[in-house]
């Protein structure tokens, strides 16, 4: 990365961060569950994940914190979430707005196979915080990993779209 | 859908039009945690929850290549 390039993604960092930090913000200030909240992915994230990391009904293998760096330093516009329930982490997500900035993507999720509350529906206050403030008209989860998953996905009324493999909901 | 719930998304959905991106943003997020809220509970989230492309070794993939279909 040229120093030019390096300039201009650290600007769009600090411009993203601070939208990824108003969403957060404003998802917990809707939230009207007691102990439950967001935050953006830190270290606290990733030592609540060793907690469940090698749980035996984890239905996938993702090492969070590994991919998390290189997700951080190639998208500097990135969507990013965790859940907690007191000092428990129920789960992650990760995305990144479309090419034209029209939806916003949510390239990976994945809740804690010990947590009881809802994942979806906390990410997605957050989710759709984030869009709003980019101008997003939709967004979209990707690859749900199966049909169970799909159709949770679409009882929150999102709709599968088998071209692009993800769930689409749209967003006013 | 019951026509009083669409007659109020659709007059929900007008306000926000006017709205500024952070108000607009405030309105949704405050229907939506009612209707999170209302809707605890009946429906069970799956068990491993989990959303994403997996490589054969079971990773993530981080694809770095843009997608300039996605916004279709």
């Amino acid at each position: 990365m040229t120093g030019y390039q390096l300039r201009m993604r650290n600007e769009l960092e600090r411009r993203y961060n601070h939208l990824r930090m108003q969403s957060i913000q404003m998802a917990n200030q809707a939230l009207r569950t007691p102990d439950v909240r967001l935050s953006l992915v830190d270290n606290a994230s990733y030592r609540a994940f060793e907690q469940w990391q090698n749980h035996p009904n984890r239905k996938v293998d993702w090492n969070w914190p590994t991919s998390w760096h290189s997700w951080k330093i190639h998208y500097p516009k990135r969507f990013e979430c965790a859940t907690w329930q007191g000092n428990k982490l129920i789960g992650f997500a990760m995305g990144r707005p479309t090419y034209q900035a029209t939806g916003l993507r949510l390239d990976y999720i994945e809740k804690s196979p010990k947590a009881s509350e809802p994942h979806l529906d906390l990410t997605y206050l957050a989710l759709y915080a984030y869009a709003t403030l980019l101008g997003a008209t939709h967004v979209k989860i990707m690859s749900p990993i199966n049909k169970d998953v799909r159709d949770y996905y679409e009882s929150k009324g999102f709709k599968y779209d088998q071209k692009s493999d993800s769930c689409i909901r749209r967003i006013i | 859908m019951d026509d009083s719930i669409k007659n109020f998304d659709d007059a929900h959905n007008k306000k926000l039009k006017h709205l500024s991106k952070e108000e607009h943003a405030k309105t949704g997020l405050k229907k939506l945690s009612q209707e999170m809220e209302a809707s605890k509970g009946k429906i069970k989230e799956p068990e491993g929850l989990a959303s994403g492309a997996t490589d054969k070794g079971g990773e993530m993939i981080i694809d770095l290549e843009e997608d300039f279909n996605d916004d279709e």
